[in-house]
């Protein structure tokens, strides 16, 4: 069966037309006046699709330069971070384990 | 720096209070959410910096799109999150206010329609579904089975070959005429069928090929409001009718559950629409 869950990249149509245009709306005190929602969908759809084909073409390394792109900077750091998080985990498994055979000699 | 509320939906105060939203990033990727209590009800909302959301900030950003994009979607998971395990009335996009007085003063005045709504989405699910058409395979379909076509065909067969020119002509144009009606009723008749397993439905609008970016038609787009326990008679019904169409041409595109969207608008309160 083929169900889509909504905030799959390919249903960006669904999102926009109910997040921008549906749901209730009440009066808050800052005041946003968002264009047509169907020129938006294709505006957004458009720039999604060309950063896809972009990707498709191999025109994407700008994205993956970290010298050019924060973004990339941003995953670089990221990475390092998640590095770092697994070797703390060691750290401290190490440290349990030690722990452990600790309590077991006593 | 300024610090907005911004609120997501409202929920019964006990749902709210069940929930343990506060692990939960809101629409900035930065704040936490929390609910403020409504008397029987909560909003559910998170602060968001002024300097992002303030009036006329947003005015400019809501003309990025790729910002847009990324709000909207994160509006949308945050809902997504929060329907998961309450009753919800969800907000539109950007829905903020200055201080907790004023949210608690508009709440106020909608409380007793929401409440109504909330007993209404109670146990129920919002489901989307989009009937596309390739209209080359629903001509090749009717050409190769329609009964009135098959008949003129066969007389073509018989006749001259310049009377054979005319008449495959307006042939062609006999088939144009039942595909455009077959893709009206079809759709129809569908959206009845689907309608007798909801509470209530909704017709959306049907987009264009330059919004969808499908080679296909949208012939129909509605929503759907179910009780829980009608959800899976009512997707078999839809495969029942992808199987069937594909042929045709048809192709059925459903997605769910959704926050309440479009069941939860206080003009939605009575009656079935569609």
């Amino acid at each position: 069966m083929s169900i889509e869950h909504p905030t799959q990249s390919s249903s960006i149509v669904d999102v926009l037309e109910t997040v921008l245009d549906k749901g209730v709306v009440i009066a808050g005190d800052i005041r946003v006046g968002l264009a047509d929602v169907e020129l938006l969908t294709i505006k957004i759809r458009l720039i999604v699709a060309s950063v896809d084909k972009a990707k498709e073409i191999g025109m994407d390394w700008w994205e993956t330069d970290p010298y050019l792109n924060s973004k990339a900077a941003e995953a670089d750091t990221k990475a390092l971070e998640k590095e770092n998080q697994q070797l703390q985990n060691r750290i401290e498994q190490l440290e349990n384990s030690m722990q452990r055979m600790y309590n077991h000699q006593k | 720096m300024e610090e907005l509320l911004y609120l997501y939906g409202v929920t019964w105060k006990e749902e709210a209070q069940e929930t343990d939203m506060t692990q939960w990033r809101g629409v900035d990727d930065s704040h936490h959410l929390f609910h403020i209590e409504l008397g029987n009800l909560a909003a559910v909302v998170s602060f968001v910096d002024e300097s992002e959301f303030g009036e006329e900030v947003l005015e400019e950003k809501t003309n990025e799109m790729e910002w847009l994009r990324k709000k909207a979607f994160r509006h949308h998971e945050v809902l997504l999150q929060l329907n998961d395990g309450m009753t919800l009335i969800p907000m539109k996009f950007a829905t903020i206010f200055k201080k907790e007085e004023n949210l608690q003063h508009k709440a106020a005045v909608y409380e007793t329609e929401w409440k109504i709504i909330l007993q209404q989405l109670q146990g129920t699910e919002e489901w989307n579904v989009k009937i596309y058409n390739r209209s080359d395979l629903l001509k090749e379909h009717t050409a190769a089975r329609h009964p009135e076509v098959m008949k003129r065909k066969e007389d073509i067969a018989q006749m001259s070959k310049g009377m054979q020119y005319l008449q495959t002509k307006k042939l062609d144009s006999f088939i144009q005429e039942i595909v455009s009606q077959e893709q009206e009723t079809y759709a129809g008749n569908l959206h009845h069928r689907f309608k007798e397993f909801c509470v209530d439905t909704n017709s959306k609008k049907v987009w264009n090929k330059n919004v969808t970016g499908k080679d296909e038609e949208m012939c129909w787009n509605g929503a759907y409001l179910l009780k829980k326990e009608q959800v899976e008679p009512f997707l078999e019904q839809v495969t029942t009718a992808q199987e069937n169409g594909r042929d045709a041409g048809w192709m059925i595109e459903v997605t769910g559950p959704w926050p309440p969207y479009h069941f939860s608008d206080t003009k939605t309160v009575s009656g079935v629409e569609g």
